[in-house]
């Protein structure tokens, strides 16, 4: 098994698959502990379908090499207004990317299917949704896009670490304090968009959401410092990821759901060991 | 915090030591992937679906790169129409989802009459053959030429 391993390994898109997978994974359960602590979990599924609209008219209007640029500042905006928004008492923030996500997903599937971007339709929309093979036929142009922007992501977050934590447990006494809390729910909500467009190629618009929670949920069964938690939650991450696209690559199964089947028994395992302790 | 800065700057380093040393010891052209079992370049037929679908996916992006290298592939026999309404024999490769997929053109070494001569559509068949393509327009066809065929 190690020699076959080795042998894909030869291949520059394995290689050029692992190297984003793990940039991708490590930005996504940084975000999703906040996400999971700030109760906003739901979010990357909205923005995901989001991002599938977007995807969707990049795809119609031939733009589909240059989807990123296309993809990534819709999705942004998106994330602005469900954050922002979501504050307004008359739509609330739940009902809010119910409407965005629902909607984005119609249109863009109705959109899709009246100017097709090519003769296998089910075949996009299927890619799109489940990621499909889509992490493995990256270009060496979209490997240095995630990388660029995993560079961001993590400065950034480490520049903000004290003010995220802050906001992260008590956004009105942050407030309170002088913390310009909108401005950092502004750059949260950036970074957010980015890793939702980013894991759509790991693991599809669906199952994004699994990447984001699984791993947050997984080590807050054991750990209760935020710290340890952010650590122990990228660390078990990059395990499941990287186990996961090892028997993808191997066995040839779906990459994203078996990534997120990796997740889930390191969720179990997670959660038997912590009513064991008790 | 520290600690948490140590530990993301050591991963993140290592990702990108891997990237720069994957990227500097690649030559613009893939690297030919030798079978140790047959004396083709690239026999697809001993790697996972998802490794397949890469593959040729690559192959259609890149198709310069396999000019000349012989490959080995194993998929569906089909028959399709280029633009000028001519008949043409290919090899199809599915996705892992079975969603998605991509054909491979061959041409069988030798004449051989259809359908007489070749397998019902739809079965599982392999091809043996040299790489080219060819471009018409936005569509790019590749195929194996001087093909060998067999059915599985």
């Amino acid at each position: 098994m190690i020699a076959e391993l080795l042998h894909y390994l030869s291949y520059p898109f394995v290689r050029y698959a692992l190297v984003a997978a793990i940039l991708i994974t490590l930005c996504s359960a940084l975000v999703g502990v906040i996400l999971v602590l700030k109760r906003y979990s739901y979010i990357g599924d909205g923005l995901s379908h989001v991002a599938f609209g977007a995807m969707s008219i990049a795809m119609i209007t031939g733009f589909v090499q240059q989807k990123m640029y296309f993809v990534l500042p819709i999705t942004m905006v998106a994330a602005i207004l469900i954050l922002r928004t979501g504050q307004n008492k008359r739509i609330q923030g739940d009902a809010l990317i119910g409407m965005i996500s629902t909607g984005s997903l119609a249109i863009g599937y109705l959109l899709m299917n009246i100017f097709p971007p090519s003769s296998n339709i089910s075949g996009d929309v299927c890619s799109t949704l489940f990621g499909s093979t889509s992490i493995l036929t990256l270009s060496i142009a979209e490997v240095w896009l995630c990388v660029i922007a995993s560079i961001i992501v993590i400065g950034v977050f480490i520049i903000l670490y004290p003010r995220i934590f802050s906001i992260t447990f008590d956004e009105r006494f942050s407030k309170a304090s002088g913390l310009k809390v909108d401005g950092i729910n502004l750059i949260l909500a950036i970074i957010i968009a980015t890793i939702i467009v980013l894991a759509m190629n790991l693991v599809g618009s669906l199952l994004i959401s699994a990447l984001v929670i699984f791993p947050a949920l997984s080590v807050m069964q054991l750990f209760k410092s935020f710290k340890l938690v952010l650590i122990s939650s990228a660390i078990l991450s990059e395990i499941c990821t990287v186990t996961g696209m090892l028997i993808a690559i191997l066995y040839g199964t779906p990459v994203g759901a078996t990534i997120v089947a990796v997740d889930i028994i390191a969720f179990i395992i997670c959660w038997i060991i912590r009513m064991m302790k008790r | 915090m520290k600690k948490l800065t140590k530990i993301l700057i050591v991963v993140f380093s290592a990702c990108m030591i891997a990237l720069i040393f994957q990227y500097t010891h690649e030559p613009k052209a893939q690297q030919p992937v030798i079978s140790e079992n047959t004396d083709v370049d690239y026999d697809l037929t001993e790697l996972s679906g998802n490794v397949v679908y890469s593959q040729v996916y690559s192959m259609m992006t890149n198709p310069q790169d396999y000019v000349d290298k012989t490959f080995k592939i194993s998929g569906i026999f089909a028959i399709g129409k280029d633009q000028h309404g001519n008949s043409m024999f290919g090899c199809i490769i599915k996705d892992a989802l079975g969603c998605c997929q991509q054909g491979i053109q061959f041409e069988w070494a030798g004449s051989h009459k259809y359908p007489d001569e070749y397998p019902e559509l739809g079965k599982q068949i392999t091809v043996t053959g040299t790489f080219t393509y060819k471009t018409e327009g936005n569509t790019i066809y590749l195929i194996l030429q001087d093909a060998q065929l067999s059915q599985i």
